[in-house]
């Protein structure tokens, strides 16, 4: 039996994953959807966080305590944290369409946040591809679970 | 659980997203900018060294379709790059009102679905690998543990 819990987190990380991979592919979408995808993708990434704000919570008071793969674990998540919220920032104060609209001036024309912008979402594509590898006991065990139930 | 304490656990579980959320905000937040004090540090520059002194960028509309334009300036040599930026639908709308509309693309372009596919494949193939070497490593410390040595080497 899989909870409602556990089937909202993995329908939410696989949309959570196929958003930063459309929002990756910039040809794909043109600027205007980049930009408007990537804010959702940030206000997603903050619910994400707090949706396993109790795992973040327990994993760094144990963290020092904990050998191996836990640390690991945990320091992926943590230079994905930073890695994400600079693309997300540094995005924003590029942003050309989607802040102006909102009536929020940037800075386009900025060569420092627009290549920190490149960089980090070229460094998190790796790290997101370590961080659901590091989950997919978690991933592989609630699809089979849910599968095998829908079969019945 | 009953259904008296089902219901205390919905009332309370609102305020409790909420404060998670706040939270979570306030530590990405702080992410964003302990990221940004590491990308200046010493520390960085020691480990990657990079400078965007000599990158300029700047945002040209040209007949209503946007361009970057990098001037790039390395051992004294100016080198000028200018690209286009694909633009979707609506967005001259929003870009400015002082743009020309020009003709707008398809706000999803199916020529470059293929790139998509390939960027999630290689997430997906690195994730594999991570996985599968994850999976050697519990495997050995299983095996580890049957013979009476430690857990970890």
């Amino acid at each position: 039996m899989v909870s409602l819990r556990s089937r909202v987190d993995l329908v939410f990380d696989l949309v959570l994953f196929l958003s930063f991979g459309i929002a990756y592919t910039f040809d794909f979408t043109g600027l205007t959807i980049h930009e408007w995808f990537g804010l959702a993708f940030g206000v997603a990434l903050l619910t994400h966080l707090t949706l396993h704000w109790d795992w973040v919570i327990e994993t760094t008071r144990r963290m020092f305590s904990r050998v191996g793969r836990r640390r690991i674990t945990w320091a992926i998540n943590v230079l994905l944290l930073i890695d994400m919220a600079i693309c997300v920032a540094s995005g924003i104060a590029i942003s050309a369409v989607a802040m102006p609209a909102l009536g929020i001036h940037t800075a386009p024309d900025s060569g420092y946040w627009r290549e920190l912008h490149t960089r980090t979402a070229s460094v998190a594509i790796v790290l997101i591809a370590v961080h659901i590898g590091l989950d997919y006991r978690w991933i592989a065990s609630v699809s089979r679970r849910w599968l095998g139930r829908a079969k019945t | 659980m009953n259904s008296e304490q089902r219901a205390i656990k919905r009332r309370r579980s609102g305020p409790r997203f909420l404060g998670h959320f706040l939270c979570a905000t306030f530590v990405v937040i702080a992410a964003a900018l302990l990221g940004v004090v590491i990308e200046h540090s010493a520390i960085a520059q020691t480990i990657a060294p990079h400078s965007y002194d000599s990158l300029e960028t700047q945002l040209l509309f040209r007949g209503g379709r946007p361009y970057v334009k990098d001037v790039v300036t390395v051992d004294g040599h100016r080198s000028i790059t200018i690209r286009p930026i694909p633009l979707a639908k609506g967005a001259h709308r929003e870009a400015g009102r002082a743009l020309k509309a020009g003709p707008s693309q398809s706000p999803f372009d199916p020529s470059s679905l293929p790139e998509l596919m390939r960027n999630l494949a290689a997430v997906t193939a690195v994730a594999l690998v991570v996985a599968g070497l994850d999976r050697v490593r519990r495997l050995v410390t299983r095996r580890r543990r049957m013979l009476g040595m430690p857990a970890e080497p």
